[in-house]
């Protein structure tokens, strides 16, 4: 973000602070593509990352009172999304075990979207790939996504999370064993 | 900077060139310069990260916001922050004073931090678990037919499992702040509930047999270990600790054992079986015991015989006489042993065998249910640390040193083939701290797992099928060593199923060709049923295990056997009214029923009765306006409630007291289907096709949300409820929380007109889950559960019910899970084979495949009678009308 773009960011919150709806509605309009995009990265699930983004910004809207310009805004509107996604991560990861136990407890077979996700996938390895990110731990993937996808500084992604760049530089460094150790064997993947 | 070494040039690759400093990037080239197996991982790092990067935006191309999701948000944000429009245009000092001190709240919370206890407590006071350190071993993987699932990610780790009897929750100890405490996890919901909160330990939970109350050990902890222990009993929500005995040394983590009738409590201190009263909190009985080798928790057979192990002899204890002698049978060290009434089951090591063996109490009949061999030493066959039989008694768990070990009991194997199925990978904490509880069903068992080095409770669904699949020769020879892999499981061939075209087999247990509406006894060893035979409807039952006892003694088929007197059938009611629809009282001492006079037109008023399980002491417990035809009046789980339908209305009763205790009548519309509960307050029924609850405290009943089409038949099972739902192109049975929060579809029966979905009158689920029954006016249909429907499984011979104004005269009663003795698990229903109307004991589980029919051939949907006599209802009797009993105030 350059100096400009930070002086406008900074008037904007400045004036949606103090309650001006044109300031307000700039700034959603501004941001609610960004939002989005962490969201879906997240999620991986349109629905669900759409609704992350509305609550995302409705809580940034509450929560700007509070944003003392310590991080960088993008940076600040980043964790927030973070948080919101993990939150709901945890509750779909619930849902899903609920559901595998009354699967089991049924004894229904469980639909398999594998399959099918493979197939619109371009290519044979890029699916062994996507595969390899999908069963990532939850920490370490968020930094990949972060990073590769989002191409985050190391630094910026530790101020996200709230953890130290070596933290973030130990995520990465076991992601790319693990993304290693599982594409082993799986043809030319590059 | 000095020259970089392998491991810190692949650390800067792995950070990336652009984190790294001037001076770092030189000796980062010049190493790379001189390494080829460094450029080469920084080659491979550099495709890894370019490929993770190409996969996620191919993947994430389009992720582009839908516009009108900006739009969506405008409009909240607006609504969200019209408050501080108002306040702008300063329309009211109220608004602005209220604002302000939401402001002020909100600010002071945002910069007031409060001290956040770290979730990872130390733990400073460990009780002593074992002398020796944890053994984490891993054998093998999850085995593919296993499903194990993670139901707990605690602080501490989670501990002693103990699923509640109508398997819904589970008790458990943890550890957090440095102090053991109980809690609970809802099985619907998977969130936890602290019941204590004690600075002592609180540990080694366990359920009362009616589920309302929990015993535990409670001690102080000191510098030599654990203090003295009380044993405290609580109520299920954690209220009203009491303590039943203090004193007692602590010896370990035995979780003390309930009596049937949750009276007394047994445990064992140093050398002595303490057998102590709940309610008067004294001690009643005291018997040696002397523990060797392994160690096997007490066991009730009755309330006042009680089974225990010293020195490897089991033996009984008698509390009103005091009382104890060995038990007749074993011929080996018994480890383990466990009720399963009207029979006990141990688990017997000689040095070269361990045997699982089942017999009376008194000796007799006894079975070797199965053999693990190859136990090469008595140390080996010691290392069986545990073992829990499941509900229906032909599955197993049994913990060892090695891991744990789950498998289907046969017996008829040859000798050194073991009909064990396989076994879990260990990594859980071998200690007194492990469980294995089985969920009342018998699909599977909760325990305790250490998958990543943390011990977490996990729930087995193992999906074993009974004497099919793998089997492998399990136990390896010689004394295990953890610290060395261990062989995996050589798997044996597959049995191939078996070919016969007959899919299922039908015993016929009546001949006198009148009998309908049978009801299995929640042990399974008795029927009811009613028939017209003696001039009006009346209530008889059979013996069932005489029967099947029969038929395994001398090895006749039940059309050989004099079933008059095998089966001792007995007429329970002998009056001049109509008594039908009989129903078992949960715990099997009480029968429910309905009886109407004789004479009936089926608008007339129905006395709700009960009486004593033989037929003795008939009592009105509430008299209905209408009567809906031959509906069984319901138990709440408890047995104190009853509830049936009284024309549009839903009526529950207090058994005890006589008196109505709540009516709901919520749509006006006709009830349909059979009310069932889900716990003894909440009770679902189903209006005008649709699914509601009702609230017996409150009164208040409301829809429950998930279902989509028109319900027509509704069942509980374990947290969860199972519906039968039509909309018109097919038939669904789903599965789902009473919150209708998550749900999935169980089974699809396509039907191709709304007439033929209408074909179905009833459905029912087995108690092991697999199946289900489907009633139709061409025959009874059994599916698994995992399978397409098919309807390969028909009954064709059933021809029941022919006539459809006799449909609820049929009643599919399955056969308890914990119906173990007769070797499998089938139902009871009516069919008419040869025209007579007789109860058949059905068997599907040999039910592999057959022709799929349905709905190819059009069920025919006619009102004719076939061949099959219709019953007629008596004439009245020309007697005085019987005065009903007095109702008590």
């Amino acid at each position: 973000m350059n100096r400009l773009e930070h002086s406008d960011t900074a008037e904007l919150i400045t004036r949606s602070c103090s309650g001006d709806p044109d300031a307000i509605e700039s700034l959603v309009h501004t941001y609610t593509s960004t939002v989005y995009r962490l969201a879906v990265s997240m999620l991986d699930d349109v629905a669900e990352a759409e609704e992350a983004t509305q609550d995302t910004l409705l809580l940034v809207i509450k929560r700007l009172p509070s944003y003392r310009g310590e991080a960088s805004f993008s940076t600040w509107l980043y964790t927030i999304t973070l948080n919101v996604c993990r939150d709901r991560l945890r509750k779909r990861r619930t849902r899903e075990r609920l559901t595998q136990v009354l699967q089991v407890l049924f004894h229904v077979k469980a639909e398999t979207h594998e399959q099918i996700e493979q197939q619109v996938m371009e290519r044979e390895a890029d699916a062994a790939v996507w595969q390899a990110i999908k069963t990532l731990p939850d920490k370490e993937r968020e930094v990949v996504v972060l990073r590769y996808y989002h191409q985050l500084r190391q630094e910026s992604i530790a101020q996200m999370l709230g953890v130290s760049d070596r933290t973030v530089r130990t995520r990465l460094s076991a992601a790319h064993a693990a993304l290693r150790a599982a594409l082993q064997g799986k043809g030319d993947w590059t | 900077m000095t020259a970089l070494t392998h491991d810190q040039a692949r650390q800067f690759l792995e950070m990336g060139r652009e984190q790294l400093s001037g001076g770092e990037r030189t000796a980062l080239d010049q190493h790379l310069a001189v390494c080829a197996p460094c450029r080469s991982y920084g080659a491979e790092l550099t495709a890894l990260q370019a490929a993770v990067g190409r996969v996620m935006r191919n993947h994430w191309r389009d992720a582009r916001p839908d516009p009108r999701l900006e739009d969506k948000v405008q409009a909240q944000v607006r609504t969200q922050t019209m408050p501080k429009n108002i306040l702008n245009n300063a329309l009211g000092l109220a608004g602005l004073v209220v604002f302000t001190v939401v402001l002020i709240a909100f600010f002071s919370a945002q910069t007031q931090p409060t001290a956040i206890k770290s979730p990872v407590a130390t733990p400073s006071v460990l009780p002593a678990l074992n002398d020796t350190p944890t053994p984490v071993v891993s054998l093998t993987e999850v085995p593919s037919w296993v499903t194990e699932l993670r139901l707990t990610t605690t602080p501490g780790g989670a501990y002693q499992p103990d699923v509640s009897r109508d398997g819904r929750h589970v008790l458990y100890t943890s550890m957090r702040d440095g102090n053991w405490d109980l809690y609970l996890l809802d099985l619907a919901t998977l969130t936890e509930t602290r019941l204590t909160d004690d600075p002592r330990t609180d540990i080694a939970p366990t359920w009362s047999p009616d589920g309302t109350r929990i015993a535990y050990q409670r001690y102080a902890s000191t510098a030599t270990g654990p203090g003295l222990v009380e044993r405290v009993v609580m109520e299920a929500d954690g209220s009203n600790p009491q303590v039943v005995t203090s004193g007692a040394p602590w010896l370990d983590h035995e979780p003390p054992a309930w009596s049937p009738d949750g009276t007394r409590l047994a445990f064992t201190t140093g050398s002595e079986l303490v057998i102590v009263s709940v309610n008067e909190q004294r001690e009643l009985r005291r018997f040696g015991l002397v523990k060797k080798q392994i160690y096997s928790p007490p066991v009730w057979f009755d309330n006042d015989q009680i089974l225990f192990i010293s020195q490897g002899i089991l033996r009984v204890g008698h509390v009103a006489t005091g009382s104890d002698e060995p038990v007749t049978g074993p011929t080996g060290l018994v480890a383990q042993v466990v009720v399963r009434h009207p029979t006990i089951v141990y688990i017997q090591e000689d040095g070269t065998s361990a045997k699982v063996i089942r017999q009376n109490l008194d000796g007799t009949n006894a079975l070797v249910m199965d053999t693990f061999y190859n136990v090469g030493a008595v140390a080996q066959a010691g290392l069986v640390e545990g073992a829990a039989l499941s509900p229906n008694g032909q599955e197993f768990a049994v913990k060892a040193d090695l891991g744990l070990f789950v498998g289907s009991m046969c017996t008829d194997l040859p000798e050194g083939q073991t009909c064990a199925i396989g076994y879990m990978q260990a990594d859980m904490p071998l200690t007194d701290l492990q469980r294995i509880s089985w969920l009342p069903d018998g699909s599977g068992f909760v325990y305790v797992a250490g998958r990543d080095s943390q011990p977490e409770l996990y729930l087995f669904l193992g999906n074993l099928p009974t004497g099919m699949a793998d089997i492998v020769s399990y136990w390896p020879e010689g004394t295990p060593d953890p610290s060395k892999p261990t062989p995996a499981p050589t798997l044996m061939p597959t049995p191939t199923p078996p070919t016969d075209e007959v899919y299922y087999e039908m015993q016929r247990l009546t001949t006198s060709g009148d009998t309908y509406q049978p009801a299995v006894s929640p042990d399974g060893r008795q029927v009811l049923y009613t028939s017209p035979r003696a001039g009006n409807w009346d209530i008889y039952l059979i013996n069932l295990a005489n029967l099947v006892e029969a038929k395994r003694l001398i090895g006749k088929s039940y059309d050989q056997l004099d079933l008059a007197t095998v089966a001792k059938t007995q007429r329970l009611t002998a009056d001049s009214y109509n008594d039908m629809s009989p129903a078992w009282s949960p715990d099997g001492t009480q029968i429910a029923y309905q009886r109407y006079p004789a004479a009936a037109t089926g608008a007339e008023p129905v006395d709700w009765m009960i009486m004593a399980a033989n037929g003795s002491n008939p009592q009105v417990v509430a008299r209905g306006v209408q009567r809906l035809e031959n509906e069984l009046p319901t138990w709440s789980p408890s047995g104190d409630r009853l509830a049936f339908t009284d024309g549009t209305q839903l009526v529950v009763v207090s058994v005890n007291e006589r008196r109505e205790l709540r009516r709901f009548d919520p749509a006006k519309g006709q009830l349909s289907g059979q009310p069932v509960w889900f716990d003894n307050d909440r009770i679902l029924f189903i209006s005008e096709g649709v699914l509601q609850v009702g609230n017996v405290a409150t009164g208040a009943s409301q829809l429950v949300p998930g279902p989509s089409g028109f319900v027509s038949q509704v069942m509980v099972r374990n947290f969860a409820i199972g519906y039968i739902q039509q909309d018109g192109t097919a038939v669904q049975l789903r599965a789902q929380n009473l919150e209708g929060t998550i749900g999935l579809n169980m089974l699809t029966i396509p039907v191709d007109t709304a007439a033929q979905a209408s074909l179905i009158d009833n459905v029912a689920l087995a108690p092991h889950g697999r199946s289900i029954v489907v009633q139709t006016n061409l025959g009874l249909f059994v599916n698994r559960i995992s399978d397409e429907w098919t309807g390969a499984f028909r009954f064709p011979t059933a021809k029941f019910p022919p006539n459809p104004s006799w449909k609820n005269l049929q009643r599919i009663s399955w056969l308890p899970a914990y119906f173990d003795y007769i070797g499998f698990v089938g139902f009871i229903c009516v069919a008419a084979p040869d025209g007579q109307p007789d109860l058949y004991l059905v068997d599907p589980i040999s039910a592999i495949e057959g022709a799929p029919y349905w709905p190819g051939e059009v069920p025919p949907h006619s009102n004719s009678a076939e061949s099959t006599p219709t019953p007629t209802l008596p004439p009245v009797p020309q007697t005085e009308t019987p005065v009903p009993p007095t109702i008590p105030n």
